[in-house]
């Protein structure tokens, strides 16, 4: 019974479905792009590579594009020796768990009490224990858009997916060998940056510009969707409490017919609110 | 010639001086005593004075002294003159694009006298500006 994410997400909200029913495995591989599951091993597409990045968040097309990612069973021999090796040297602490991660082709390991997650053994000395990136992703997302259009399900799938790729990459690294691990940190530290969504809008190109602003739903027509102008709004950029006592907005004709207040006026308005004395 | 003419040495002094003329224009100089513009100006003031009495009264506020009005009347030129009629600003078209106040120092006594008298009679009419009988702009230098 696989349903769209997207619209089990809503059905949830109403009710219609329960949540446990979504659990449909716990292996994210396969089913869980399809369904939405709250559970550690459920993700938004299985198959995505980019679930490390805490600034990513899968769409449709991780779905349809990647699919369910690598099967375990074609992991090369010689990654699944190092990590056993790591393992053995390295034993998990209590609580923890490896799991796969179909979309990085690694093993990661995640807490489940505290949902942190890591690539390498967590007694690896050069593991380093983090959030899960998709919950990462979230945040960032809502701090910058408020509320994100992609689905609340999808959006934790990936949370959960962005954490397996953390642990995966830290694996990776130690698997691997320090080479490739530093490659692999490479990598996860520029991928961010890129796919940020607070790109610098002097570096995009006027369809990207306009890309971006019907994303955040800015009217094209404003100065801020294809300009530097912030957004706001039209008053904006006046001064409105003026300094002078003429009316700063005038100008052609009316600008020489702005009369200045009276000094009472002045003196009255620089007088503190508090004392009303006298008159 | 500045210590002839009263000077008001406070915000409410000047919003008195100017409240208390029933029926005469107040001609207000902000700028500094010592300012050579000023100077010329005062001079000129003095000068004028004792003719225009009957229709207008002329003070003195050192800008330094009383900055209450320094921001409000955009008071940054060394010398200013403006005028107030029964306490509203009179605007006068001197045909430099600052219909506001005379901010360069009046040499020519005559020329003063003019200006008040025309910015009696209109504020008389209740006109809050009146044209300058001389036009002040530069194009006729160039």
């Amino acid at each position: 019974m696989p349903l769209p994410p997207a619209l089990l997400a809503r059905l949830q909200k109403r009710g219609i479905i329960k949540q446990e029913e979504e659990i449909i495995a716990e292996n994210y591989e396969g089913d869980s792009s399809k369904t939405k599951t709250y559970e550690e091993n459920a993700s938004g597409a299985p198959g995505c590579p980019n679930k490390y990045n805490p600034f990513h968040l899968c769409v449709e097309y991780c779905y349809d594009h990647w699919g369910d990612g690598m099967p375990e069973y074609r992991l090369p021999e010689k990654y699944v020796n190092l990590k056993n090796r790591m393992l053995a040297k390295f034993p998990l602490p209590d609580g923890w768990v490896e799991v796969y991660d179909a979309g990085v082709g690694k093993f990661y390991f995640w807490n489940k009490s505290t949902d942190e997650v890591c690539w390498l053994s967590p007694r690896h000395p050069r593991a380093y224990i983090s959030d899960p990136a998709p919950r990462m992703a979230k945040e960032n997302a809502a701090s910058l858009f408020g509320t994100t259009e992609i689905d609340v399900s999808r959006d934790e799938d990936n949370a959960h997916r962005s954490r397996r790729r953390r642990p995966d990459g830290d694996r990776n690294r130690e698997l691997a060998g320090e080479n490739r691990g530093r490659e692999v940190e490479k990598r996860e530290r520029r991928r961010p940056r890129e796919e940020e969504p607070e790109e610098d809008l002097s570096e995009m190109n006027d369809r990207d510009r306009m890309k971006r602003a019907k994303r955040k739903g800015i009217d094209p027509m404003d100065p801020a969707a294809y300009g530097d102008a912030p957004v706001g709004k039209w008053s904006d950029g006046l001064k409105i409490d003026a300094v002078t006592g003429v009316d700063v907005t005038a100008s052609g004709p009316l600008f020489q017919q702005r009369p200045y207040p009276a000094p009472g006026a002045i003196l009255r308005r620089q007088k503190p609110p508090g004392d009303d004395d006298d008159e | 010639m500045s210590y002839m003419l009263p000077h008001l040495e406070n915000g409410w002094q000047v919003d008195q001086a100017i409240l208390a003329e029933e029926d005469r224009v107040v001609v207000v100089r902000f700028g500094h005593d010592w300012d050579p513009t000023c100077m010329q100006m005062d001079e000129t003031l003095f000068k004028i004075a004792p003719k225009v009495k009957n229709f207008a009264v002329v003070y003195l506020v050192d800008i330094t002294k009383v900055p209450d009005f320094n921001k409000m009347y955009e008071l940054y030129d060394p010398c200013t003159a403006m005028f107030f009629f029964r306490n509203k600003h009179i605007m006068v078209d001197l045909g430099t694009g600052n219909n506001n106040k005379i901010n360069w120092a009046v040499t020519d006594g005559q020329e003063l006298i003019d200006i008040i008298e025309t910015v009696y009679r209109g504020a008389r009419k209740g006109r809050g500006l009146v044209i300058s009988p001389k036009d002040y702009s530069t194009k006729y230098k160039y």
